[in-house]
């Protein structure tokens, strides 16, 4: 059933036409992006940052097709060099630290950003990808795979290791589980489908600026899991609603959707507790 | 088979273990008894490698596997089933099972093989229940089990009796009884010798982190 809904979000762009089409095709790449999120916190961690992969992927890409007049150079580097980063970082933190520290990153690379000069381009402008792709079709793909890999990881091995190591480390290495192994795994994997949405990203739009490693990006797979109410796996559903919704917020009042997701923030633990109360109905039953 | 040499350990001021010593045949069971507090619990995780001793050795079939980290014990066949047991909370018992099954086969192998772990010991109207929904002499045998489906050489259990009534007791006891039975090498340690009985082979006493009595 689900993967019926995968494919209707992605086919939804072709059957609509002018803005409704070109939105839902961002909405899908929104939705790649917590999909990359989610499968870092089916590992227990919840990543602040993750508009870091996103951009790093979409910088380098730009910068590659600049200066070598390749894309794929700049998006394949990407994915080892925040895959790897990813990976350092849980390693050296904790759960709450990791927290701050990706935070920290993507607070980092947004202020950065702006001095990535390469001749006369870049800066605050960013960088201009001239090209003719189709851009849609990509974002569309992309979505789909990215799908396809998530709910393949859900139920794999790596899927349910990587839950007991969110559940505990310790008792996961006593049964013989290789944390380090699954949390690199798990690292790569989140970030090739990072990487993916950023080279998206910059294809929609022919354009990369510092914009893309705003907190806003950074935030929003986290709400958009807090919508699910801990239910990950429709989380690219929920991503895409609520990235129309703010949309159209945004549309009627500039910055309303800001206030969206500040709700849905204070809100979370009762959402939370909801999900907890139905749960226990349903176990009772 | 496993030897434990001269091992110390110390954290901070406190010395919790000072040269012990100890030797375990294939196919036996030790029982290791003494107050809270005397160091059983630290010796035991020492040998399954959660935690590495300040000095001294600990051998397997003569094989120095001092602070080997605890998923190579594992895989050297020493499991250890903590003292409180460490399910994974947002899983369903036989989730809990199946995940530590796939070390070893395929996803829909290790739940069909956990169905029928459960079955065997009489756990199996738990199985879609998540681990916070069950009650601790239930969630005390899910962790022996869960250390049992490892396939263990050397099986380490750590109070296994510890909060249990005596009902839950007795069905601990018959399944220890049943892993012994299969000539599972295992250590068991309880503050209380009694409760030991019948289930050991041998018996040390700790005190003051130090083997006193054998």
């Amino acid at each position: 059933m689900r993967f019926l809904m995968y494919v209707v979000a992605a086919l939804l762009p072709f059957l609509l036409k002018g803005y409704v089409s070109w939105l839902i095709g961002l909405a899908l790449i929104y939705a790649t992006i917590s999909i990359s999120w989610a499968i870092l916190e089916n590992e227990g961690r919840v990543s602040m940052g993750h508009s870091f992969v996103v951009g790093l992927s979409a910088y380098l890409s730009a910068i590659t097709y600049l200066l070598f007049n390749s894309l794929a150079a700049g998006f394949l580097i990407s994915i080892p060099l925040s895959a790897i980063l990813f990976y350092i970082l849980k390693r050296t933190t904790g759960k709450t630290a990791f927290v701050f520290a990706t935070f920290t990153l993507s607070l980092l690379s947004y202020v950065i950003a702006p001095y990535i000069v390469i001749g006369e381009r870049g800066g605050e402008e960013g960088f201009f990808i001239l090209h003719d792709l189709p851009s849609l079709l990509f974002s569309s793909f992309s979505f789909v795979a990215s799908a396809i890999v998530f709910e393949s990881f859900l139920k794999s091995k790596l899927g349910y290791f990587a839950r007991a190591i969110k559940s505990d480390e310790l008792a996961s290495r006593a049964v013989g589980i290789e944390v380090e192994k699954v949390k690199l795994t798990t690292s790569v994997i989140s970030s090739a489908i990072g990487s993916f949405a950023g080279l998206s990203i910059a294809l929609y739009f022919s354009h990369v600026s510092p914009e893309i490693f705003s907190l806003e990006v950074s935030v929003f797979p986290f709400i958009s899991y807090v919508v699910t109410g801990g239910r990950k796996e429709y989380i690219a559903f929920t991503s895409i609603a609520l990235f129309l919704i703010s949309s159209y917020l945004n549309a009627l009042l500039t910055g309303a959707h800001l206030l969206l997701y500040a709700m849905l923030l204070i809100f979370s633990p009762k959402i939370g507790g909801w999900v907890y109360a139905k749960g226990q109905e349903r176990l009772k039953v | 088979m496993l030897k434990v040499r001269n091992v110390s350990k110390s954290k901070g001021r406190v010395m919790i273990l000072k040269n012990v010593s100890l030797d375990l045949e294939d196919g036996e069971t030790l029982g290791l008894f003494g107050p809270n507090g005397s160091g059983k619990s630290t010796l035991m995780k020492i040998i399954a490698g959660i935690e590495t001793p300040s000095c001294g050795k600990v051998f397997l079939d003569d094989l120095d596997v001092t602070a080997l980290p605890p998923e190579k014990m594992v895989k050297l066949g020493v499991v250890y089933a903590f003292q409180i047991p460490r399910n994974f909370r947002d899983m369903t018992v036989l989730e809990n099972l199946a995940v530590v099954l796939m070390n070893y086969h395929s996803v829909d192998e290790s739940f069909k093989l956990a169905r029928k772990m459960l079955r065997d010991w009489d756990l199996d109207y738990i199985a879609e229940r998540k681990v916070e929904f069950i009650s601790h002499g239930e969630s005390r045998l899910l962790e022996i089990l869960k250390a049992y489906a490892t396939n263990p050489r050397v099986l380490l259990l750590d109070e296994p009796f510890a909060g249990l009534d005596v009902e839950n007791v007795f069905k601990v006891r018959e399944k220890i009884e049943r892993l012994r039975e299969e000539g599972l090498t295992m250590i068991i340690t309880s503050h209380r010798r009694r409760i030991l009985s019948n289930l050991a082979d041998r018996f040390l006493k700790m005190e003051g982190g130090k083997i006193v009595e054998s």
